[in-house]
């Protein structure tokens, strides 16, 4: 069970705070933990400049659309958390962000530096940055596109060093690409909310034994909701089907299991932010023989 | 017979006026309710709103929250979805008109 309040704190006309804890009871003990929490200052109409814990602004999934009343399927998709999660959830650092009209477009940015990743004994990455390991900045962004309404691109990267076993520095690069769009449609008698994001990274090769592979991850997600919101049939509207693939490949060494999954899903709206998960997913990951699931989520935003 | 028949039409009126005034109020409240509701769907942060907040997430009923809870809301969502300053200005007005 997780309850994650957020915390809003106007100081400012042009000064906000925003903070987020996630409190988890699991087995009878409850985690407290702090998603994010910074301070925020609208420099100008088109700059804003944010310190602090941060969502990761290259991430589009998890900075916008990882909030339980607002991802369409119980769990996250592979690449976005976990130990062979190739993004970073959140990171301590300072970032610039805006929104700019270009004519009937809209442009957006957001670049940061932050404390860098780290690297365990086994070539996977830490995120946890609250120090700075290694003194090596991590640098990153994301650029989105906004033709028309409904429809968003958004290329993101980071740049970021870790050391090995051995102490010597190894760059980390990633690439990541997201696609959304979204459609209220007479014809289709509702609501289409298509997402994809694909993410890409590479950590330089290690001289040490352990590490001695080509260490690229790479994964992501694609997936189609339905909900039929103008129906003629009110029982019908707050229903929403949802598909999902996602996958996740990891390097070829020891320990490291490729992953593919179909997540079928049924949602009921009880109000606007509070709804019902059902999902069926099918697992298919190297190594182990059946991992499919049923998964059932109620959660409410408010 | 003089002082009953002004009677009765004193009370005629008296109980004719407020019922006259009651209808004159609710009709000025319909038409200021009409002209509020013209008011609220001319505003582009009508569309601004529908097509901004909807790229997240389901919509939030304007009158979900006050004037100075909207405020906040819209701050936090302008640097979170890098809205532009002037659509995040008409969404939050449009917003507290029709709260």
């Amino acid at each position: 069970m997780l309850v994650i309040p957020i915390f809003l704190w106007r100081l400012r006309d042009d000064l906000i705070f925003e903070g987020e804890l996630e409190l988890e009871l699991e087995d009878d003990i409850t985690h407290v933990s702090l998603e994010f929490a910074q301070l925020s200052y609208l420099f100008n109409d088109y700059v804003t400049i944010g310190v602090g814990k941060f969502l990761n602004p290259s991430n589009y999934f998890v900075e916008r659309l990882h909030p339980t009343w607002i991802n369409k399927l119980p769990d996250r998709p592979i690449t976005m958390g976990g130990v062979n999660s190739i993004q970073a959830g959140s990171q301590l650092g300072l970032q610039v962000r805006g929104g700019i009209p270009i004519g009937t477009m809209r442009g957006e940015y957001a670049f940061y530096v932050s404390n860098g990743p780290s690297m365990r004994d086994d070539g996977t990455l830490s995120f946890e940055d609250f120090t700075d390991g290694n003194n090596n900045k991590a640098v990153g962004g994301r650029i989105g596109w906004l033709p028309f309404t409904g429809f968003e691109l958004g290329y993101g990267f980071k740049v970021a060093g870790v050391d090995d076993l051995n102490g010597d520095r190894l760059n980390v690069i990633t690439h990541v690409i997201d696609l959304n769009y979204l459609q209220t449609s007479k014809f289709l008698l509702g609501n289409i909310d298509i997402r994809g994001q694909y993410a890409n990274r590479k950590i330089d090769r290690s001289s040490s034994p352990t590490l001695a592979f080509e260490n690229k991850s790479s994964g992501g997600y694609a997936q189609i909701a339905y909900r039929p919101s103008l129906s003629g049939l009110p029982l019908l509207r707050d229903f929403e089907s949802v598909l999902r693939y996602d996958w996740i490949e990891l390097p070829d060494a020891q320990d490291f299991n490729d992953e593919q999954r179909w997540t079928v899903g049924l949602n009921y709206y009880l109000a606007a932010s509070t709804m019902v998960k059902f999902a069926y997913q099918f697992d298919d990951k190297q190594g182990v023989p059946n991992d499919d699931a049923l998964i059932f989520q109620v959660t409410s935003g408010f | 017979m003089f002082i009953k028949s002004n009677t009765k039409l004193f009370v005629s009126l008296s109980l004719l006026l407020p019922l006259i005034s009651a209808c004159s109020l609710l009709k000025l409240n319909q038409q200021q309710d009409t002209k509020r509701v013209s008011q609220v769907l001319q505003k582009p942060g009508v569309q601004l709103w529908a097509d901004n907040c909807s790229r997240c997430h389901t919509m939030r009923s304007p009158d979900s929250y006050s004037d100075a809870q909207w405020d906040v809301a819209i701050l936090h969502m302008r640097i979170r979805a890098n809205l532009t300053a002037d659509d995040a200005k008409e969404i939050v007005e449009y917003l507290k008109l029709a709260n």
